[in-house]
Parts: C-alpha cells; sequence; structure tokens
C-alpha cells in the first residue's frame, strides 16, 4: 500500500486544476503563508481542514486518509482473496466473490471505481463484453473520481508536475492502457503508459510498492513499443527495467527482462538479416534468465524461457 | 498484461478499537494476549469501545500483535504525537540509509520528550540503540543487553518455558530473532528451535503482506543457521526449501541465492560418498546453477566466485556461462 505525501498531493492537486495558493487559501479559510508550508510539509493540516481542502480541489478525499472502521475490515479480505481468484483466472469464483462485495461495500464514489473495474476486467475475461466496452466501463468508473484524464495526458500539462493519481487510480488506467492495446490503439496506450511514468515521478507516493509499480508499468510499456515495432526503444527501456528490478529487489521482473530483452535481440537480427546481436550473447542472456526464474520457482517464466531456448538453439537449456 | 495484487493488511484507521475488536473476535485471542505489556486489560477495553484514545506508537504496537499494519497516521495525530512520530519515521529512514550518527542524535532527541509511562517508546529506543551497536559490530554482551531489556518491556514473562499463548508483534520476533542469533546467555538452553517454529506458525496464520513477509524470512533464516551449527543436512535442506518457497510467494530476490548454494552444500556433504550420488548430482549442479546466475546478476562477484570454486572443487565440474 503507499504512504502519500500529503503536501505533494495538495500542490499537485491544486496546480493541475490551475489554482493559486492564494486561492485556495480563500476557499479553505487559512491564510496564503498555511496553504504553502502545508504543502512543503512544514506545516501539519488537521483532518477538517484536509477534506475542505481536497473538495475545493475536486478531489476524492477519504481514501488518502483515515478511513477504515471496524466494519470494512472484512472487505479487505474479501478484496484480496477477489484478486487472488482473478490473477489465477478463475473466473466464476471471482464473479462469486465479487457480488459478495457489492453487497458489503459503501457507496462512495472510491468504492464504486473499484467495483465497476473489476466486473469490466472478468466480463472482458469471461467473453461477455468486448474490448471497446470494457475501455468504456473503465474509462466510466475513471470519471467517478478523476474528471478528465486525458487532458492530464497532454505533454504541457504534466510536463512540469503530474497529475497526483491515487494507486487506485493509477491500476485502472494500466487496465485501461492494456485495453487499448488489444484493439490495436497502441499509441493511446503508449500516452497513458507515459502519463503514469510522468506522475509518478513528482514522488508524492512513496514506499516500495510504489517502485515496483513503476518497473511494471515500464514493462507494460516496453510491449506496447513491441507491438508498434520500436524494438530498439524497447530495449532501451527494458535495460532500464533490468537495472531497477536489480536495485529493487524485484526479482520476479529480473528474469523477465532479460528474456525480453533476448526477444527483441531476436527481433533486430530478422529485420536486419545480419547477427546485429550474436547467438552467444543471446544464449548466454537466457541461461541467466531461466536460471533466475528457475530460482524463484517463477515456473510460468521459466517455461517460457526453455521452450524459446530450445526452439532457437534445438538443444535443452540444462544440458551440461 | 502484469499482474498486481494489492496488499491488503495495511489499513488507515480511524477507529482503532473497532479494528482490534473485529480481529480479536476473529482469531478468538484473549483481551490480554493482545494488550500484555502495552496496556492494562481495561484500558484495551475501552479502547475498544472508542472512549480511550492512545498515541500512535501504541496503536502501532496493539495492531502489530494481530498482525495489522498501519501508515498515514499523519493527518490524525495530535501535534504532540505528530511529532514523535516524525522522529520515529526519520530514525527508521536514516537506519536504512546506515546514518547512524544522525539515528543517535534523533534517539537523544526522541528520549527527552518521549511519554514515561508507555512502555512502547522505551522499547523502541533500545531496539535501535542495539541495531547500531550490531553495526558498529559491538560485543554480543552489549548487543544482547539492550535486546533484553527492550523485548522484556513488551513481553516481560518471555523468560517463561511456556510462550504458547503468546501473541507477538513484529519488533517483538525481531528481538526475540536476534537475541537468538547472538547467542543471549539467559537462553542457550533453550529450545531455540521449537520456539522459532512457534511463531514461524503463528505470523502464517495470522500476519500478511510485507510484515509476514519480512518477519518470516528472518525467522526461517535463523532455523537454518541453527541447522548449519548442528550440522544436519537433512534439516537443513528442509528449512531451505521451506525459505525458497516463502521468499517466492512474493517478489524478492535477497537471500535467494545464498540459500540455493547452502542446499547444494548440504546435498554435496549427505551424498557425495553414498550411492544416492548419481541421481542428487544432477539436482546439486542445478543448485550451483541457481545461485551462481543470482549472486552474479545481483553484483555479488565474491559470492559468485565461491559457488564456482565449491563446483570446481567438490564437484569436479566447470560453470561455463
Amino acid at each position: 500500500m503507499a504512504n502519500y505525501r500529503v503536501g505533494d498531493i495538495i500542490r499537485l492537486a491544486r496546480k493541475s486544476i490551475g489554482m493559486s495558493q492564494e486561492e485556495l487559501a480563500l476557499e479553505s479559510g487559512v491564510t496564503p503563508e498555511t496553504i504553502s508550508r502545508i504543502e512543503l510539509g512544514k506545516h501539519k493540516v488537521t483532518q477538517k481542514t484536509y477534506q475542505k481542502i481536497m473538495e475545493r480541489l475536486n478531489r476524492f478525499s477519504v481514501r488518502n486518509y483515515a478511513i477504515c472502521t471496524g466494519k470494512d475490515a472484512g472487505i479487505i479480505e474479501e478484496k484480496k482473496l477477489l484478486e487472488d481468484t482473478i490473477s489465477k483466472f478463475e473466473l466464476e469464483k471471482a464473479e462469486k466473490y465479487l457480488e459478495i462485495l457489492k453487497e458489503k461495500v459503501e457507496d462512495n464514489p472510491e468504492n464504486n471505481q473499484y467495483i465497476m473495474k473489476v466486473e469490466a476486467i472478468i466480463n472482458y475475461n469471461n467473453h461477455k463484453i468486448s474490448a471497446e466496452d470494457m475501455i468504456k466501463k473503465l474509462e466510466e468508473s475513471l470519471r467517478l473520481t478523476v474528471d478528465n484524464y486525458e487532458k492530464y495526458m497532454e505533454y504541457e500539462n504534466y510536463k512540469e508536475d503530474g497529475y497526483p493519481y491515487t494507486e487506485q487510480e493509477i491500476i485502472t488506467l494500466m487496465n485501461l492502457a492494456d485495453a487499448y492495446g488489444y484493439i490495436g490503439m497502441h499509441e493511446k496506450n503508449e500516452k497513458i503508459l507515459k502519463m503514469l511514468l510522468e506522475c509518478l515521478d513528482s514522488g508524492y507516493i512513496e514506499g516500495s510498492v510504489i517502485k515496483n509499480l513503476k518497473i511494471a508499468i515500464k514493462r507494460n510499456l516496453s510491449v506496447t513499443l513491441e507491438s508498434m515495432g520500436r524494438y530498439e526503444e524497447a530495449m532501451d527501456l527494458l535495460n532500464n527495467i533490468l537495472q531497477e528490478s536489480i536495485k529493487n529487489e524485484y526479482g520476479l521482473m529480473i528474469s523477465i527482462a532479460l528474456y525480453d530483452i533476448t526477444w527483441n535481440m531476436q527481433k533486430l537480427n530478422e529485420l536486419s538479416g545480419t547477427e546485429l546481436y550474436k547467438m552467444e550473447d543471446i544464449k548466454r542472456k537466457k541461461r541467466q534468465a531461466y536460471y533466475i526464474a528457475a530460482a524463484r520457482n517463477d515456473n510460468y517464466t521459466k517455461r517460457i524461457i526453455n521452450n524459446s531456448y530450445e526452439k532457437l538453439f534445438h538443444e535443452n537449456i540444462m544440458e551440461k | 498484461m502484469l499482474d498486481l495484487t494489492i496488499e491488503e493488511n495495511v489499513m488507515e484507521i480511524n477507529t482503532l478499537g473497532e479494528l482490534l475488536k473485529y480481529y480479536r473476535e476473529k482469531y478468538d485471542f484473549s483481551q490480554k494476549s493482545i494488550c500484555n505489556g502495552i496496556c492494562s486489560i481495561s484500558t484495551l477495553s475501552r479502547i475498544e469501545g472508542g472512549k480511550k484514545v492512545v498515541d500512535s506508537l501504541v496503536a502501532e504496537t496493539l495492531l502489530g500483535r494481530i498482525g495489522k499494519e498501519v501508515i498515514q497516521f499523519e493527518l490524525i495525530l495530535n501535534d504532540e504525537d505528530y511529532q514523535l512520530w516524525n522522529i520515529r519515521e526519520k530514525i527508521k529512514k536514516y537506519m536504512k540509509e546506515e546514518k547512524y550518527l544522525k539515528v543517535k542524535q534523533l534517539l537523544d532527541e526522541y528520549q527527552l520528550i518521549m511519554p514515561r509511562d508507555e512502555s512502547v517508546h522505551e522499547q523502541f529506543v533500545l531496539f535501535f540503540q542495539a541495531k547500531i551497536k550490531i553495526a558498529e559490530k559491538a560485543s554480543y554482551e552489549e548487543i544482547n543487553g539492550l535486546l533484553y531489556r527492550s523485548l522484556k518491556l513488551t513481553k516481560p514473562e518471555i523468560d517463561n518455558r511456556n510462550q504458547e499463548n503468546f501473541i507477538y508483534h513484529p519488533l517483538e520476533i525481531e528481538l526475540i530473532v536476534l537475541l537468538m542469533h547472538y547467542q543471549y546467555e539467559g537462553w542457550k538452553q533453550k529450545d531455540k528451535e521449537k520456539n522459532l517454529l512457534y511463531m514461524f506458525l503463528y505470523i502464517k496464520k495470522i500476519y500478511s503482506g510485507r510484515q509476514k513477509e519480512e518477519s518470516g524470512i528472518m525467522i526461517l533464516m535463523e532455523l537454518v543457521e541453527i541447522s548449519q551449527k548442528l550440522e544436519n543436512d537433512l534439516q537443513i535442506i528442509k528449512y531451505v526449501d521451506e525459505a525458497i518457497e516463502f521468499i517466492t510467494q512474493g517478489r524478492g530476490i535477497d537471500n535467494i541465492a545464498k540459500l540455493h548454494f547452502i542446499k547444494a552444500q548440504a546435498i554435496e556433504n549427505l551424498y557425495h560418498k553414498s550411492e544416492k550420488w548419481q541421481e542428487s548430482e544432477k539436482s546439486c549442479k542445478e543448485e550451483c546453477l541457481m545461485a551462481y546466475y543470482v549472486f552474479d546478476i545481483t553484483g555479488q562477484k565474491q559470492e559468485s566466485k565461491t559457488v564456482k570454486k565449491f563446483c570446481k572443487e567438490k564437484l569436479k565440474w566447470q560453470i561455463i556461462e
């Protein structure tokens, strides 16, 4: 879970709607100096003032703040179950958990956003709705808490400061970017992911979960670049992902990045018709990736790498 | 599409009391086990009933006993509590960054303003003083002195034989593991393995997310080390396997190479001179390769060379990349 920096969120949200500190101060019943100090983290804002400020900035405030009461505690367990079943593609079970959650959950924009998003993903994977419909639903769910994400996607709007998306909004946007990829709109996919990366660079959320989230977004971006035939760019990004994963001890991604690099090397060799990247290099990287995946029991990744190695080199990767 | 699960044991709280009551009833804990060493039972009852407000460290410790983690206290603390919270956050940060001088200064500052009547604050200070001593490679005696005093504050009956009704918050787990690791005199005769296993089962059942990972790995690595000291190869392999499975449920890579290499050495030691070697040799080599490549990619060149050397000398086999 993320740890949000209150001052940063206020500053970024304020700037995104073009409001000055003076204007915000007026609307929230504090002095401009106080706003400035709050934004710099030098003044502790009270719960009441924070909620007032967030309202003025049209940002739903509950999430960034204290919310969990005893009756919500049960929902968190349900949410975890739901997400586990989705990640294992146990879609019938997921549907059941979703129904339970719908009944239990309190009616507020953030919860409704979550439910709508999850429902869209399940229904798409169940072949009940098309990718286009999933996109509509995901965008609808986003609108519950963000007025117009596309506005913040224009580079001019985020080149100085990103928009302070919540973690849930970020993940919803990642799902949305994926969905655009499914219908072949790779440019939009790329734009959304690049916007997310810029926003996260503002540093308003901290924690190792966020570092790993950034890496995951970069990886999705590399896949998008590959879909658009931009293999060299993808490879540059993957090398960066590799370094970041090692630094942050994101084990799962280390072998994925290594393998993806070999995939791009092969593509570039194919395209140029020459051995731009030596077979020996590709072989070595695949073995590296394989054993690192094996060390972590990442069996799915291990199998993919093994299959790719055998196809290319006509020998078992484990032959020694 | 890469899947992400949100770690959900972490909560932002408004009503500590409701949360404590919910989980206490869910896991069927007694009030005593939750608040023992932290506050009185009557205080806990009042907290649960929403009639008493406690400071953030007390709240964090109580929740820690039931395996729940808190963040984002920032907005609901009063000024005094916020000041303390802020210093604690800085201490943790500088400790991670190994800026020990800063940590010492902050600990001094903290001690001047911390409440005198709550054990958890002194526990916090002693714990970090011990960690500094560890970093400065002080004597085991000095280290253990601080660790023990820290632990006793919230676990006054820790020296009792029977630990079965204890529940632990993460700091207590770390203190106990460290005391065992630094061979605390008072526990030399204790059945360390049994106590560690008990704690491990506890956190497996009750903790979740990051806290479960961190505490679990700490306990398992200590169990591996104990088995190594006893030179019990089968046990080493058993705990290594369990540790690897535990770590790989998460996304990490820390300790993985070390564990695979320990396993390789244990397999070699166990089977090399027996007729089982033919079937074990392959798995021993695989363990070496996994250790080698992970050491290598994470920049631990010295360790990767050690693996290569082991393969050459003991297995008469060269790792070629």
